[in-house]
Parts: structure tokens; sequence; C-alpha cells
């Protein structure tokens, strides 16, 4: 298993460099001029020469791409073309914030989702079908619209819990938690569906195979037949579903942000392509790269321990 | 059957539990977002649709939001209140010598920066020479010298005369906003910090870039007894619909808004605050038919004119937070003439007849560049585009997303025209931001002479002065008769405003809401 870690974080280091070269390439390719959107409509030419050679966008692309992947293997992600600040300065309040919100909505879909794919399997086949109906309605409502509305009731409505904003956890922890939920639940509702989903799915072909049959012949309890025996099984295929959900949750985080004015990366992400304050992009860029390989290997870790018969092969 | 009963007990705990943190939590949130509806408020918070330019005040550009972000840390020369008259700030008094070359400026006692520095001349010269520089605005490019005339007295000597000068150094112009010298000293500080001397100074360390700025009250203050709120955060929210809930669950105080949420924001209990602050409609920039000759041609650009049903596009797109205008003066203030708001009321036929007249009887085609943001110039595009066909007009459209884009495009050469908004101020600020050579919006660099000499001639005088408003009133006649541009709408500045503050106000004559002077309402 060590070894298919070890292979899979190899990989993964390639992402790191693939990754940002594409979206470098990809900005460098689109039509714009830096120092005159930031300077704006009543700019000279001399100051916009001026600014253009002052943030070295005078010089051709692929030194601009080298020098900075130079600093960043030493840890220098370049400086905001706008603010002029460290790029790592920029991003490091936003990473808590983000990370939060996206490991929130990871908790949330996994716990709530499994229980209720396998409450439902439990059940009677309405219940099944009602679960079917809302995880097909959970995955076709789009996050930005079930954040409006949340804040519709809970925050304007009720005023139970803010509206937009975060509280880091060192200032309060209850406030933390509360500026969260609302965010949370919007980002987590659509990967909620989707476990139950798989986990429901998955847990009726584990429940009617042989073993589990057999099992049952020899008088095993359906509790321990339920969690111990059947999720177990039902559980790789999920896990693995699980990461393109985050990976996708990661994706919608970016909307989130925006509804709930979340200062995390998201948010910066849209701010800044829209200046193209380019090192800012890859900063980010790189920073969603890392959180995505390592939810990838902690996933190849998880299966081979949930499924023996992974590990075996 | 006894396992499935002890797996909904376990999960009936599970429930509970979550349902109890879940109450516990929004109890826990509650406190704190209602919190600001009950005591004086002493933290105040703005919600703005996008962060600044950049935190240094030569580069931040104008208008709002932009403006906000330099107009609390840094103080300007020359105060203009709500109505537009001017008041001492870091200058007590100043002056045009008689020959109308220099202006003199008297400082004032005492002053000290918020690192607690001294306020000079000399310290005022070298800022208004870092702006002179590195700003885009024009107010300072009639300025040929600025000198220390005494320990507290600077003069600007002028290569011509120009009246704006203490406009360019008000809170609006911003080319009196004095940096201190630790600021000058490393420019690149700037972009990150405060070296103002004005009533607030930023609080870098819970400052999150594009997020929320936050400023508390500067202890150096000259005024303080006029600082009023202990802190003051702009919150970034780019989505209307989250910046009315903040507003609505008490998040916000106040807030710049769009037509489409004023009505929401109004019943839901909110005050709204307006004034007629801006024109928008399209510019023509192409005068000299560099990339489409028909522009070249003033009966084309009558055409234009008196193809466009105002009153209809105006009310469909912004109700009655706007009123058709085919001028650039407000109503009401120097400069706008009244006889000429019907000189291009809607008349299809008559726009054809000229059209044939100018030899374009089978129509012209052009490319029109949509400028992003403020009051919903998308859909007055596709408004006046589908004007513009019923005469036999083709116009493609171009709409970036993002101001950057927009910007890059402009300086294309490929679009002979842009819609744009323009905010009022005095006339000739107006005028020589889009007509003369150079003007901000004068993308093509056309040189007009009448419209340069109607320019020299309106800086000859003092502004507000009766020969001043007569060449103003001159000057708007010449360039709507010519069709320099195509004016639609004058439309409001919205904003909505809790309960718990006060003094939110502001005029055609002075649009910009200045959060430093707001008050708390009790």
């Amino acid at each position: 298993m060590l070894r298919r870690v070890g292979l899979r974080v190899l990989g993964s280091l390639a992402l790191l460099i693939v990754v940002p070269a594409i979206t470098f390439l990809i900005q460098s390719l689109t039509p714009s001029n830096v120092a005159a959107s930031i300077l704006g409509l009543g700019a000279t030419n001399t100051q916009i020469a001026a600014l253009n050679h002052q943030l070295g966008l005078d010089q051709p692309a692929i030194v601009r791409y080298f020098e900075w992947l130079v600093g960043s293997l030493h840890g220098d992600l370049g400086n905001s073309y706008v603010t002029n600040q460290a790029v790592t300065t920029i991003l490091a309040p936003r990473i808590g914030v983000s990370l939060s919100l996206v490991i929130g909505a990871l908790l949330v879909f996994t716990i709530v989702g499994l229980l209720l794919g396998v409450l439902s399997t439990n059940q009677n086949r309405a219940v099944g079908r009602i679960i079917d109906i809302v995880s097909s309605a959970g995955i076709a409502i789009p996050n930005f619209w079930l954040g409006v509305i949340l804040i519709g009731i809970f925050s304007v409505q009720l005023n139970v819990l803010p509206a937009t904003g975060y509280v880091p956890a060192a200032t309060s922890a209850s406030l933390w938690i509360a500026s969260l939920v609302l965010p949370v639940v919007a980002l987590a509702f659509g990967g909620i569906t989707a476990v139950a989903k798989q986990t429901r799915d998955q847990m009726l072909i584990a429940l009617d195979s042989p073993y589990i049959r057999s099992l049952r012949v020899n008088g095993v309890p359906d509790l321990s037949l339920t969690y111990r025996h059947a999720l177990r099984n039902a559980a790789g295929p999920t896990v693995t579903v699980l990461g393109l959900i985050f990976v996708g949750a990661l994706s919608g985080s970016v909307v989130v942000e925006n509804i709930f004015v979340l200062p995390g990366l998201g948010s910066q992400a849209v701010q800044s392509a829209t200046q193209h304050d380019l090192p800012v992009i890859q900063g980010i860029a790189l920073y969603f790269t890392i959180i995505v390989v390592v939810v990838n290997v902690l996933i190849d870790i998880v299966i081979p321990i949930l499924n023996p018969k992974v590990r075996a092969a | 059957m006894k396992s499935q009963s002890r797996t909904r007990k376990l999960l009936a705990i599970a429930g509970s539990a979550s349902t109890i943190a879940l109450v516990a939590v929004a109890l826990a949130g509650c406190s704190s977002t209602s919190g600001s509806k009950t005591t004086t408020l002493t933290s105040m918070t703005l919600a703005a649709p996008n962060g600044p330019n950049s935190l240094d005040p030569a580069l931040n550009g104008n208008g709002t939001p932009l403006i906000w972000y330099t107009q609390l840390d840094y103080a300007p020369l020359i105060d203009r209140d709500q109505n537009g008259k001017a008041h001492p700030d870091l200058a007590t008094s100043w002056h045009y010598t008689s020959d109308r070359l220099s202006f003199v400026i008297e400082l004032r006692k005492g002053v000290k920066f918020s690192d607690g520095e001294a306020l000079t001349a000399d310290s005022v010269v070298n800022s208004l020479e870092y702006n002179k520089k590195n700003s885009t605005f024009p107010y300072l490019s009639n300025v040929s010298t600025i000198t220390a005339t005494g320990p507290l007295e600077v003069t600007i000597a002028l290569s011509t005369p120009d009246p704006l000068l203490p406009y360019g150094l008000d809170q609006e112009g911003q080319e009196g906003d004095i940096i201190a010298p630790e600021g000058l000293k490393n420019p690149k500080l700037l972009t990150t910090e405060s070296f103002g001397a004005g009533e607030y100074v930023l609080d870098t360390s819970s400052t999150i870039s594009n997020s929320a700025y936050v400023y508390t009250a500067n202890p150096k203050y000259w005024d303080k007894k006029s600082v009023n709120f202990k802190k003051f955060t702009i919150k970034v929210i780019a989505d209307d619909n989250s910046t009315l809930a903040a507003l609505r669950s008490g998040q916000v105080q106040a807030a710049q808004i769009n037509s489409n949420t004023a009505a929401a924001g109004k019943a839901a209990g909110l005050t709204l605050e307006t004034a007629n602050s801006a024109f928008v409609g399209v510019y023509f920039a192409d005068i000299e038919g560099k990339i489409n000759p028909a522009f070249a041609n003033v009966k084309v650009r009558q055409a234009l004119n008196l193809a466009i049903n105002r009153p209809s596009v105006t009310k469909a797109l912004y109700g009655t937070t706007a009123t058709p205008t085919d001028q650039y003066a407000a109503k009401g203030t120097p400069g706008y003439v009244a006889s000429l708001e019907k000189l291009y009321a809607y008349n299809a036929t008559k726009a054809k007849a000229l059209l044939a007249e100018a030899g374009y009887a089978n129509g012209l085609s052009f490319p029109l560049l949509v400028q992003p943001g403020a009051l919903n110039q998308n859909l007055l595009a596709q408004s006046m585009v589908q004007d513009w066909k019923a005469i036999g007009v083709n116009v493609t459209l171009t709409a970036p997303t993002a101001f950057s884009d927009y910007v890059t495009d402009l300086e294309s050469g490929k679009y002979p025209a842009t819609t744009y908004n323009f905010y009022y101020s005095n006339h000739l600020t107006v005028m020589q931001g889009q007509f003369t050579k150079p003007a901000l919006y004068n993308f093509l660099g056309y040189d007009d002479s009448k419209a340069n000499a109607f320019a020299t001639q309106e800086r000859s005088s003092d502004i507000g002065t009766a020969a001043n408003n007569a060449v103003a009133a001159k000057f708007e006649t010449y360039v709507v008769e010519q069709a320099l541009a195509d004016p639609v709408s004058s439309a409001d500045t919205l904003m909505l405003t809790s309960k718990t503050i006060k003094n939110v106000q502001f005029s055609s004559a002075f649009p910009i809401p200045d959060p430093t002077k707001w008050e708390p309402a009790n």
C-alpha cells in the first residue's frame, strides 16, 4: 500500500507543475493590458509603459513564468499586480476560510449522506423512493439559489444566523460555526443527496449479495449485517465518489463564497481573474491543486483500509 | 426488527444532538447579528460592490465606490459639502492671484499625519508633485511649478488659467489628498498602508484585501470631535442580493445599490437616499471618422440621437430613478439649457431622412463597446441597438465583463463608440472629460477646435460666476447641437441605509456620498 501511495504522491507532484503552467499559459494568451486597467481611462502611454516595466510585464512570458517557478520553489509566489502585496500574504488569511468551508461541507455530505443512504435501505420502499426523489432534486438545485433562499429564511426573516461574513475560530468558536452553517449547508446539499444515493445503491447491491444472505441465515444481527459487513463493502465506491464530490465542492465554493461574502480563495479568484492579476491567480491555482492532491492521496489510503480486496491487489 | 429499532434510536439521538447544536450556534449567531440594531452605533459598515483599484490615493480611480477607500484615511486640502460648497480642510484658505496664473494655499497649523509627523508646506509640495506625476486625473495638468512659499504656504503656478484647481484639490478631485513624507519615501507601501492625515487610519492587521477594509479612528486627526465612528469597515459584496440581505439583517448600515434593489430595500424599511448624479448614454469617439467615416458627419450623429426613444428606454431600464435627457449638465445646474431637451425628441422618420441626406440612405453598421458596471449599460445598449435598427443602423455589441478588459478593448482602436456613464460635477469638468483634447473619454484623440476654444473660454473665469455660467450654456448648446455623444438618461445615485445612521446625503452639485460625514442616528 505504501508503494501505491508513494507512486500517487509522485504523480501528484507533476500536477503541481502542470496546473499552474496551464493557468499561466491561458492567462498569458488572454488579451489584456494590466497596467492600463490598473491606471484607468485617463492614463498616459508613458504612465502605462512605466507601470508595465515596474510590474515586469515588458519581459517575455517564458521569462516571467520561470521567474515565478523558481520563486515558488523558494516559497515566494510573487506580488499582486494590483495591490503589490505578496501573494502568500493575500492568500494566508483566505486559505483557512476555504478549508473551513469545504471540509465542513465534506463532513456534512459524508455523514448525513451515509446516514440517509443506509436509512433508506433499512426502511420500506416508499422511504427509499422519497430519498431517491430528494436526491435528484438535491443534485438539480444550484447552490447559489439555495444560498439565497437560506439567507432569506435564516438571516433576514428569522435573524438567527449571519447573512454574510466570516468570523475566525480564534476570535469566537461559536460565531465561527454560526458564520459557516448556511454556506456549508448550501455547498453540501448537492453532495448529501449524491452520497445518499450512491450509498443506497451500493448498500442494496451489498445486502443482496450471497455472503450477506449466508450471514443472515447464520443468525448475524441486522445491525451488524448493515454496518459491519454491507456498509464496509459499499463504502469503497462511495469514498471514491466522495473525492469527486469534494472536487466539485471546491469549485462550488467559488460561488458560495461570493453569495455569503466569505473571504476565501474562491472570492479572491473571481476578483483576481477580472483584474488579470496573474500572480494571485497562479497562487490560487497552486493552492487548489495542493488541496485536490491531498484529498486524492487520503482517498487512496482510505479505500484499501475499508476494502481488503483492494489492499490485496 | 429489534436492530432496525436500535438504528432508528441511534439516528434519533444523532438528529436531536445535531438540532441542539444548531440551535445553540444559531443563538450565538443571533446575538452577534442583531446587536447592531440596538445601541448607538460606534462601528459602521458600508458595503461596496468591488474593492479598490489601489490604496494609493493617486492611483485609486474616481467615483464611488473606489473613492471611499482613500477618502477615509486621506484628508484633502479642500472639503466640499453635499451642496457643492467648498470649506477649509487641510487648507484654511486659498485664492488665485490677479493674473490667475498662481494659486496660493494657506495650510492649517498643528495638523499631523497618522504616523505623527507634522504637516508642512514642504510635505504638501512633495505630495502634490507625486500626485501630478502619478495620478491619472487631469486637474494638475496645467500646473507648471509647486513651491513652498512659507512654512505653511504653498503656491501653485499655472501655465494657463484654470479655475478647476479648487475642485481638483477637494475630496472628489483627490489631487489634494496629502500623503505623508514616509509614504512618499517608499510609494510601494502606499498600496498596503495609510499615510494620510484623514479621520481614519487603515487597520492592516484586520484588513483582508478585496474582502474587508477596516479603518479605525485616527488618534492624530486634527479635529477629533468630527470623527463619528471608532471603526469604519468597507465590506466588498459583489452580489446585490447578498448586499440587501446584509442590510436587512443589520450586518451592514449603508450600501450603494442599483434601481432593481432600491424598491425591495425601501419596502423592507430601509432608508433610500437619492440624487440625480450621472448621465448614461453612448460616447462617439470617432468624430474624425478614423474607424467609420460616417461618424464625421454631424447629420449621422444627429440621426443616431433622434432615433432613440429616450422616455421609453429610461422608464424601462430605470423606472422612476432616472429621467430622459439629451444633455450633459444636470437639470437646474450651470450649463443646463432647458430648450435643448426637445432637440432630439424621438423621431425615426426625421432620423432616416438625415441619414439619407448624409449619404447613408441604406443605413450603416458599426461595433459598439459596452462599458461593464454601473447603470445597466448592457440593457441600455440592447435597447439603443433596437431603436437604431429601426432606422437601418446595424450595431454589433461587445460587452466585456471586467473593466480591465473594457479598457483593453477601448485601446484596441476597433471601436468608434462606447456606452458610458459620467458623474455630474461642475460643467467644465464634465466637458473636459469628454470633448476636449485630451479628455478622459476621448480615446481616439479627436481634436474639435471649437470645443477646445469653449473650454479655454470657460477656464478664464471662476466656476459658478455669471460669466462662467453663460459660457457653460453656450458650450453645452454647441456639443448637444453637434451631437458629439448620445446621452439617454439622467440617473440617480441610490444609497440604502439603516435607521442607525444619518446624514447620508448628496446632490447633483456633489453626487459623491462622503462617508466621513455620516453620523450615528442616536
